[in-house]
């Protein structure tokens, strides 16, 4: 048995920790939400799913817009299935950041080793969600061709997006900072659940599902009631379907961009400052390695 | 300065209403080169207390330092030089390979590809992974996880290891290997590497480390080395008492015994030699007890109460099979500090 082989660990060399972090949280996120042993359980989840969501969406419009009689509004559609397709960031990365602490606290008891190394947990988190981005992007790219096709040949309700007209840069700057607002949603859900037991399930889902409703997903925010609107205003998932929109029609979108980039600060800040306080709780609480307590 | 220093450590759960005091003002120093086994029931505080060493836990009052730097306001730094196994756990990633389970963690603690990739290497042919390098986790027995657990643990090459009961749940060949491995790692480089063990196993601790201390009910009640441990107990006597009975209630000739003057302690053995036994046709218990066959270890403060309580137990009808005076074990100095009320927790 050769042990004299160990030498000091050259700690901070090369690459800075957090970069690395970010690079092994991309990296494992890849690996663990691809699950590559299980191609069918990824394509369910990676393609058909999102697609099912999206054309359930479409045909509730269909369905609404005959049944009040005003026929098929390509605008409208236009609004409601762009709406739904790109809900498919924030939704898959919050709901994959919050179940995050359970999978690495009771599912694979890595955690409190992640936790104790000196990489800092909130890279860890950035890279986790990332790696979940790749894959929403995926879904996304897959459910607006194929729910376009739907809807225009069956439907005859096509998305009235000229290729010619797409302002790309406004498009991938909205969706990196679309990313961004959804990493920096997941770190609180991340944080929340950090010091709770119960809620590791629910969370996720109450927070999609009041993200549907307030973002301006089927619907433009001004239609809420007023306290509710103004809450939407707020949220960078409403600006950045916003932007997308616009971008994607050929529309200024700079002034929805600026929102959003305005929206993201203030969420950083918020999502930073809450996973500093709550790591300092869990520390005191205990929470980082308890695996359950119903 | 020293590996790992604590003062007047203390650790308060609240628990629906309730608080519990799981450490109550620890003191340890341990030194450089050292390993110290921490020994206790289910409950002292041993867990608890590597939690905070490890950064895990926050501690109510008092503080604690790894190589002079404080464990709460210097976590950062702490985390670079530390690492920790837990015993009857397998952390890892199912769908990662043994190899990238450990290149994950090398890359968290921020090793260079390189010396990542020579450590790894080694820690796979130490352990004896090699023809697992390339397996998924979720493929491995429960024994070569726990051998990549133990990997991972020295994956930064750290100043000091948190050892929590690192062979529960491994078998007889795993647990000897293990232990081997530890002393080996620490006798590499006596200067620079640092060993806390927790455990219930008296001959693991007797076996591989060099200072003892023993927590009950959140307090180090003894903290020496394993010799000058047994020393302390020179003046009392070690006996082993093997008895035959019919009788179905363990519980009360132990109290029976320990409630009687110049009893030090007292307690049932549930020996590897029982289990033997049981092996070549006896009805073995981990009891102490085969067949009605009892066997207690008692501490007498003085050997002329060996007469007495053979007449005692004659007379409580046991046939009394045999007395030996043994030497005095770790097993004698953990009965004399926590005595059977420690025995009944664990």
């Amino acid at each position: 048995m050769a042990v004299e082989g160990h030498r000091p660990s050259p700690i901070g060399r090369g690459m800075s920790t957090v970069i690395r972090t970010v690079v092994q949280g991309v990296w494992l996120g890849w690996k663990v939400e691809s699950n590559w042993t299980n191609p069918f359980v990824f394509l369910t989840y990676l393609i058909a799913k999102p697609i099912a969501g999206v054309i359930l969406v479409g045909l509730v419009f269909v369905i609404g817009s005959s049944a009040s009689g005003m026929g098929s509004r390509e605008d409208l559609f236009f609004y409601v299935f762009i709406g739904a397709v790109f809900f498919i960031y924030p939704a898959t990365m919050t709901v994959s950041l919050a179940y995050l602490v359970h999978e690495d606290r009771a599912k694979y008891e890595s955690l409190k080793h992640i936790y104790i190394t000196p990489a800092s947990l909130t890279p860890y988190i950035v890279g986790r969600g990332m790696a979940s981005a790749i894959n929403a992007s995926v879904s996304v790219a897959v459910s607006l061709i194929i729910g376009s096709i739907i809807f225009s040949n069956h439907f005859s309700l096509p998305l009235s997006i000229d290729v010619v007209r797409v302002d790309y840069p406004a498009l991938v700057a909205s969706i990196l900072l679309g990313v961004a607002a959804s990493i920096l949603l997941g770190i609180i859900l991340y944080a929340i659940n950090l010091i709770t037991f119960k809620l590791q399930y629910s969370l996720a889902e109450y927070t999609t599902g009041v993200l549907f409703l307030l973002s301006g997903v089927v619907f433009p925010t001004s239609m809420l009631p007023y306290p509710a609107s103004l809450i939407g205003g707020a949220l960078p998932t409403t600006h950045f379907l916003n932007a997308v929109r616009e971008a994607l029609a050929g529309d200024h979108a700079y002034t929805s961009m600026a929102y959003l980039l305005l929206s993201t600060l203030a969420l950083a800040v918020i999502s930073l400052a809450c996973m500093n306080r709550v790591e300092s709780l869990a520390r005191m609480k205990g929470t980082i390695d308890r695996k359950a307590e119903y | 300065m020293y590996a790992v220093e604590t003062i007047d450590l203390s650790r308060v759960f609240e628990l629906k209403g309730r608080r519990i005091l799981a450490l109550d003002g620890i003191n340890i120093r341990i030194g450089k080169g050292e390993i110290l086994g921490l020994l206790g029931a289910n409950g002292a505080g041993k867990t608890t207390l590597v939690k905070i060493l490890s950064t895990l836990l926050l501690p109510t009052s008092g503080s604690a330092y790894i190589h002079g730097h404080d464990v709460v306001r210097d976590a950062k730094y702490v985390r670079g030089i530390i690492n920790l196994v837990s015993g009857g756990e397998t952390p890892g990633y199912g769908m990662l390979t043994v190899r990238e389970n450990l290149w994950l963690f090398s890359q968290l603690y921020g090793l260079s590809s390189g010396i990542a990739r020579e450590r790894i290497e080694m820690l796979i042919r130490d352990m004896g992974l090699e023809q697992y390098r390339d397996v998924r986790m979720h493929r491995l027995s429960t024994g070569y996880r726990q051998r990549l657990n133990l990997a991972r643990g020295f994956i930064n090459d750290p100043k000091v290891l948190f050892l929590d009961e690192p062979t529960l749940g491994l078998d007889v060949i795993n647990a000897k290997h293990m232990r081997r491995y530890i002393r080996d790692w620490v006798d590499a480089d006596g200067e620079e590497r640092t060993i806390l063990l927790t455990t219930h196993y008296l001959a693991e601790a007797e076996e591989v480390c060099d200072k003892i201390a023993i927590i009950y009910r959140g307090r180090i009640v003894a903290y020496e080395t394993p010799l000058a441990l047994k020393a302390s107990l020179s003046d009392g006597v070690s006996i082993q008492v093997e008895l035959l009975s019919n009788r179905t209630t363990k519980g009360s000739i132990v109290e029976e015994i320990s409630s009687r003057d110049g009893v030090l302690a007292c307690m049932l053995v549930p020996s590897q030699n029982v289990v033997e036994q049981g092996d070549h046709g006896g009805n073995a218990r981990y009891d102490g007890s085969i067949d009605g066959l009892t066997r207690l270890r008692i501490m007498l403060d003085d050997d002329s109460k060996i007469p007495d309580l053979v007449s005692m137990l004659v007379m409580n009808g046991y046939r009394v099979l045999s007395v030996r005076r043994d030497q005095p074990t770790l097993e004698d100095v953990y009965m004399r500090y926590v005595g059977s009320m420690g025995n009944e927790e664990s």
